[in-house]
């Protein structure tokens, strides 16, 4: 466990960016976010919950995935599968790391793999912060993560007031730090991040208990709580799209004769479209198959395919829904229908 | 409680114990501050869901056309009747169907202007007579709520129902005489000022289509963006695509936008909306002499023709 003072580690990220493109939260106009940064003064170091999650850094939202142009000798095609520089995810929060190891259980398989994640994937250095203070939106604990996860992450942050504890994880993260002093954490800061951790567990008790939800839902698929529960939903993709675990995607050829790009963009179960097929059928034509589809993915379906849940309580959902359709809510209310 | 939620209440109890309706859409308290979230109330027992403040900032018109094989009783503010009046001109709901609880509307509040505001997250808020108090750890803000609205709450015409069954209290004054007010002086800066806000605006633009469902005036069963043959417009988060998304979106309500503001208060990415709609709905009126939402019988300027044309 080491230490880096507040200023020094502006000078950390100053290192990287030499040559590494770096995301951070930062302000878009009215709002945090995750955005590639170009000096370390842009970081927004205690924003909880960005307003986008990360994932773009690793599944951008339209993805060229090759291009074609017609020359006087033929058809050139052009992959853009190894076109991408080393990248540092800067600041990221446990829930968005958890995020990214259930993207790697659907992208980064023996069978499947998708060389475009993975190439950016292998290419990208996660530094994790804890969360001293969750927002009141904040969920992690409900779904197995805690404000403080390090799993995954190659450096870990604990903000102590004046400094940081920094711990460094795995090799890609001694990669980060090589050539930089770090100090040692003495006994104070190492009880001041136990400290820290401590009070953030002490604010978040789980909202439902999630081992039993699966087994409700199994037995749900035709119950009437669907019709209900989705009936104020307006069918938009803000859950799905700012979902720091949502991964479907759509592919799409653009372009002319001459000229065009085969690109994959973000999908959302949410949508009419994203079910309807050439003759016109559509197996999810209503909200109620579609809301419902939502909460079977996250809670039944990635469990059985990937072993984990497909929500990691960022809240984002909750913080962003137009009508305030509460997750949360749901869950609880699932958790106490008579089955 | 305050009288407007009482009077909800009381109607729509009545109307639900006579059968007069099946259900009463309205409003009921947030899961979060400053938020209220639609609800559907179908029984008596439901009805004290139901409540009116500052933060019932949905269009609930936008369900009505989904709820016609029902009787409803919907809870509507000035914005939310207009949307209604410009449905019945386009021929999208029944009337006998609909009973309307009249809502005189005093603005709804910025919940995200708040947030930026506040030091930290706002963790309560109560309406205490015309101001917002706001709380969390460590602080607690007080603003009039006049000061706090959101942008087409304070440039509203028409803050009373168009179109009632029932109003709840007397109608109230309007915050302002003039909608464009915003769109002149927007008109007033130079072509690369307004081309250079509007990419920024839209380059923040996801393609939730947020903006698209919470508005009641986008109803097409097929949405043009939606359309593979022929491919209108980009499918991406390219520059021609988002762009071409929200010109495309903005012109197909010219003169059919109530100027609810429910769009822009749906959009995640805090995007400017309501001036496009705005300024096609001041070419309406210039052009036509036509303001959309007032009267059901006028028949919308783009829809019909004169043979001349």
């Amino acid at each position: 466990m080491k230490r880096i003072t507040k200023q020094d580690i502006r000078g950390l990220v100053a290192h990287l960016l030499h040559d590494r493109v770096v995301y951070a939260p930062s302000w878009a106009g009215k709002f945090v976010t995750f955005r590639k940064i170009k000096s370390p003064e842009e970081i927004v170091w205690d924003c909880l919950v960005t307003r986008e999650p990360p994932k773009k850094a690793l599944f951008p939202q339209t993805e060229v995935l090759l291009q074609y142009q017609r020359q006087p000798q033929g058809l050139m095609v052009q992959s853009t599968e190894n076109m991408v520089r080393e990248q540092v995810i800067w600041g990221i929060r446990p829930c968005d790391v958890r995020a990214i190891q259930a993207m790697d259980l659907v992208f980064d398989t023996s069978e499947n793999p998708d060389v475009y994640y993975i190439n950016r994937r292998r290419k990208t250095a996660l530094v994790g912060i804890g969360c001293n203070e969750p927002l009141s939106t904040c969920f992690c604990t409900t779904v197995g993560g805690s404000p403080f996860t390090r799993d995954g992450c190659d450096l870990f942050l604990t903000d102590i007031g004046d400094a940081f504890v920094i711990e460094v994880l795995t090799p890609k993260g001694e990669e980060l730090v090589a050539g930089f002093d770090l100090a040692e954490a003495n006994a104070a800061d190492q009880a001041a991040a136990r400290s820290a951790e401590e009070k953030a567990l002490a604010r978040m008790a789980p909202i439902v208990q999630i081992d039993r939800l699966r087994e409700r839902l199994d037995r749900m698929i035709d119950h009437p709580f669907w019709q209900e529960v989705q009936a104020t939903c307006l069918g938009c993709g803000v859950c799905t799209l700012l979902c720091p675990v949502c991964y479907c995607f759509d592919i799409v050829d653009e372009g002319t004769p001459n000229y065009g790009v085969r690109i994959r963009n973000w999908d959302s179960c949410q949508y009419r479209v994203y079910t309807l097929e050439a003759s016109g059928h559509n197996p999810r034509p209503t909200g109620r198959e579609r809301v419902r589809q939502r909460l079977m993915h996250k809670f039944v379906y990635y469990l059985v395919n990937e072993g984990v849940l497909g929500c990691v309580g960022c809240g984002r959902c909750v913080q962003l829904c137009p009508v305030n359709l509460d997750i949360r809510e749901v869950l609880k209310r699932i958790q106490a229908l008579p089955l | 409680m305050n009288l407007r939620t009482k009077k909800i209440r009381e109607e729509a109890r009545r109307l639900l114990s006579d059968k007069v309706v099946d259900v009463v859409l309205g409003f009921a308290e947030g899961t979060l501050p400053l938020r209220a979230a639609p609800v559907i109330a179908r029984d008596a027992r439901e009805v004290d869901r139901l409540v009116w403040n500052s933060f019932c900032e949905n269009n609930l018109a936008r369900y009505l056309r989904g709820m016609r094989d029902q009787r409803v009783a919907v809870v509507a503010k000035g914005c939310d009747t207009r949307a209604i009046v410009a449905l019945l001109a386009e021929h999208q709901l029944n009337r006998e169907d609909l009973y309307i609880i009249g809502v005189p509307c005093e603005g709804m509040v910025d919940r995200r202007l708040l947030a930026r505001r506040a030091p930290g997250e706002i963790l309560e808020a109560q309406e205490e007579s015309n101001d917002i108090v706001v709380k969390g750890d460590g602080f607690a803000l007080r603003w009039p709520r006049a000061e706090v609205l959101y942008p087409s709450c304070s440039a509203c015409t028409h803050p009373n129902p168009v179109i009632f069954d029932t109003c709840v209290v007397d109608p109230v004054k309007a915050w302002s005489d003039d909608a464009y007010e915003r769109i002149r002086e927007f008109e007033a800066r130079s072509p690369s000022e307004r081309w250079a806000y509007f990419q920024s605006e839209a380059e923040r633009c996801i393609r939730c289509y947020a903006c698209r469902q919470a508005c009641p005036l986008c109803y097409c069963e097929e949405c043009f963006v939606d359309h593979g043959q022929p491919r209108w417009i980009e499918s991406g988060v390219t520059p021609n695509g988002l762009q071409g998304w929200l010109i495309g979106r903005a012109y197909h309500l010219a003169g059919r936008c109530v100027g609810c503001g429910a769009c822009q208060r749906a959009c995640p990415m805090d995007i400017d909306l309501v001036y496009l709609t705005g300024k096609l709905n001041k070419e309406m009126e210039e052009l036509y002499g036509f303001e959309v939402g007032l009267s059901v019988e006028e028949i919308p300027p783009l829809a019909t023709f004169e043979p001349h044309e």
